[in-house]
């Protein structure tokens, strides 16, 4: 066939791009993470800095610590925003047209600009408590309740809230507005209350889309690092701050290890992407990926 | 019996459906036939009280709500659920028990010819298995009005005439009630005792095929059914003027006027044995040989007027003396 040398041809900056920056990327990691690291001359594989990271408390508190944020948040703006694209595509009028139009504006803002809007606002020396001093609330700004850079990660939460829950309103709206009313119509003729064709019906077939905007987000803040740097708090350090901080302290000797950990964090984003996919084609709604 | 009164529908300050009084057979199968945008659907989706009536009631003998239960145009099969789960759909909302279910389940989809399709998701039925599936998780909730929503339009010729002849059989071997809406003629007549005739949101007419095609209440019913010629004249006490034919004539308009149409169906309203009514000479200038029939056009003065005749009843060029079967009707 002409085509099979031309599809080749055509798919070839793709490959080379890549092999060049993806593949050798993670090929190094994987040997430096296996102890393969000639600059500082060592030369023997082996699963050393693997067993040490996991034998490391300080490593898996922080991992668990992340886990339970990545995880809580995104479940949060899941929850929120499946709630919020029912109300918007059930009540059709100005208001939730308008709502959502600005819901959809979020999405195209980058993180950093509600990190640096919160820090701007919220934190004990920004506009909010300075107002609420002013108007005679509070007596001194240390009164107002910290929330950026606090222990309980509130600013990191609410920054992530204001990105996603949109993220998943868009998301889900647009399933919604592919099956429009149609089986809610049947539903309710053949006997079902709100709740039943909600349950049964609805949210079964906004199931994978749910999902899917699921991975996105968890895959994107458990890794994500600036949020974190940011606005997290030093005593209660997230895992992508974690490696960061070992990095820049350039010790050489410690470069395997930070690999591994790197690795660990990867792979443990991809199985557990893995896993919510399987569960959701286990779940109703899961067999026909929703809409054909 | 089931009795529609006064049945109003406005949305948005347009009126859909203008005072329905209708009366639904028990036992039989009613089509509301009508063009698109008539308010058929929306008549139906009031049935299956999915739409909600501005006005009107619609109650049994006993002055209960019949419940409807709907076969939709596009079957509208749960995509994420079974054959089996979909047709017991409307048992599990109501709280019927497993083993209720799957042995009413059984029993309808063995009267539906869907039993090896227990398992099966929509997407791996055809067009005619996911009608049947619709017709069965309709059917187990034994309703009393089985309501669809132009049943045949999106199945190919052959299925259609199966299915057609499938629903017609159905509804004697349960005695069903079925009401269903098309804006084709063929349909309509092929499969119900009694066709409404809905346009503009009204019903015009109420009848058997047959008595819609020899006596359509209206011009609006007349032209709507079509396979007719409508010819303009003059109405002047009792007597009719056309360029075709000048004589007696039944009136059937609303009321008195002097322009006026005459109603020629294509079939049944004239022939060539002689009758007491004489309706004009005319040369045959047009001959279709249409299976069953001869689709004839005929030449008379200035007026050309098409006709379906039995076979080799006329010849071409030659001139005959038409007859109306019975006085003919102008609106």
């Amino acid at each position: 066939m002409r085509t099979k040398p031309r599809l080749v041809l055509l798919l070839l900056p793709f490959s080379l791009f890549m092999a060049l920056f993806f593949f050798s990327a993670i090929l190094k990691s994987l040997w430096t993470s296996l102890g393969y690291y000639p600059l500082i001359g060592l030369h023997r594989l082996s699963l050393t800095y693997y067993t040490a990271a996991l034998q490391d408390t300080a490593f898996l508190r922080t991992f668990m610590r992340t886990f339970t944020l990545a995880f809580s948040s995104t479940f949060l703006a899941c929850l929120i925003g499946l709630g919020l694209a029912f109300l918007f595509s059930q009540q059709h009028n100005r208001w939730t047209r308008l709502m959502f139009k600005l819901s959809q504006l979020p999405v195209m803002l980058p993180h950093i600009f509600v990190v640096l809007a919160l820090l701007q606002l919220l934190s004990q020396t920004g506009l909010i408590p300075r107002l609420l001093q002013r108007l005679g609330l509070i007596d001194q700004s240390a009164q107002f309740p910290l929330l950026v850079n606090d222990p309980g990660q509130i600013g990191i939460l609410l920054t992530y809230l204001w990105k996603e829950v949109p993220f998943v309103i868009v998301t889900v709206t647009l399933v919604l507005r592919q099956i429009d009313l149609r089986y809610q119509k049947v539903a309710l003729n053949l006997g079902a209350n709100r709740w039943q064709t909600f349950w049964h019906i609805l949210l079964p077939l906004v199931q994978p889309a749910l999902f899917n905007a699921f991975i996105i987000i968890f895959s994107f803040t458990f890794g994500s690092y600036e949020v974190p740097y940011l606005l997290g708090n030093q005593q209660a350090e997230l895992l992508p701050v974690y490696i960061y901080n070992l990095y820049v302290q350039h010790d050489l000797t410690q470069i395997p290890l930070l690999m591994s950990l790197n690795l660990l964090l990867s792979v443990f984003t991809i199985a557990f992407a893995g896993l919510l996919l399987q569960v959701s084609r286990w779940l109703p709604g899961g067999r026909t990926g929703g809409l054909r | 019996m089931y009795q529609l009164t006064a049945i109003n529908q406005k949305k948005g300050g347009q009126v859909i459906l203008h005072d329905i009084n209708l009366q639904i057979p028990e036992h039989k199968i009613l089509a509301i036939l009508g063009p698109s945008g008539s308010g058929k659907t929306t008549l139906l989706n009031i049935l299956a009280q999915i739409d909600t009536p501005t006005g009107g009631t619609i109650i049994d003998a006993d002055g209960r709500r019949p419940k409807g239960v709907m076969v939709f145009q596009d079957y509208r099969l749960f995509p994420h659920l079974t054959v089996l789960r979909n047709i017991t759909f409307g048992l599990k909302v109501r709280h019927v028990n497993k083993a209720s279910r799957l042995q009413q389940a059984d029993a309808i989809m063995a009267i539906v010819g869907i039993s090896d399709l227990a398992q099966r998701y929509p997407d791996e039925l055809s067009g005619g298995q996911q009608q049947r599936v619709a017709l069965a998780r309709a059917l187990i909730l034994k309703p009393d009005l089985l309501l669809m929503d132009e049943p045949f339009s999106s199945l190919d010729e052959s299925l259609r005439l199966e299915m057609l002849d499938f629903i017609k059989q159905l509804q004697q071997q349960l005695a069903l009630t079925i009401v269903f809406v098309t804006h084709y003629k063929s349909e309509a007549y092929l499969l119900s005792n009694q066709v409404a005739i809905l346009i503009n949101g009204q019903i015009m007419q109420l009848a058997t095929p047959q008595q819609l095609e020899q006596r359509p209440a209206n011009l609006a019913v007349a032209r709507f059914l079509g396979q007719a010629n409508f010819i303009n004249g003059q109405w002047q006490a009792g007597h009719l003027t056309t360029d075709l034919y000048s004589g007696s004539a039944n009136f059937n308009g609303p009321n008195e006027q002097r322009t006026v149409v005459l109603y020629l169906p294509f079939s049944g309203a004239l022939q060539l044995q002689p009758t007491s009514y004489p309706a004009f000479k005319g040369q045959v200038v047009a001959l279709t040989w249409a299976g069953a029939y001869e689709q004839v056009t005929v030449q008379s003065a200035a007026t050309q007027i098409k006709l379906n005749l039995p076979v080799a009843t006329v010849q071409l060029q030659q001139t005959y003396q038409f007859y109306f079967t019975t006085i003919p009707v102008v609106f």
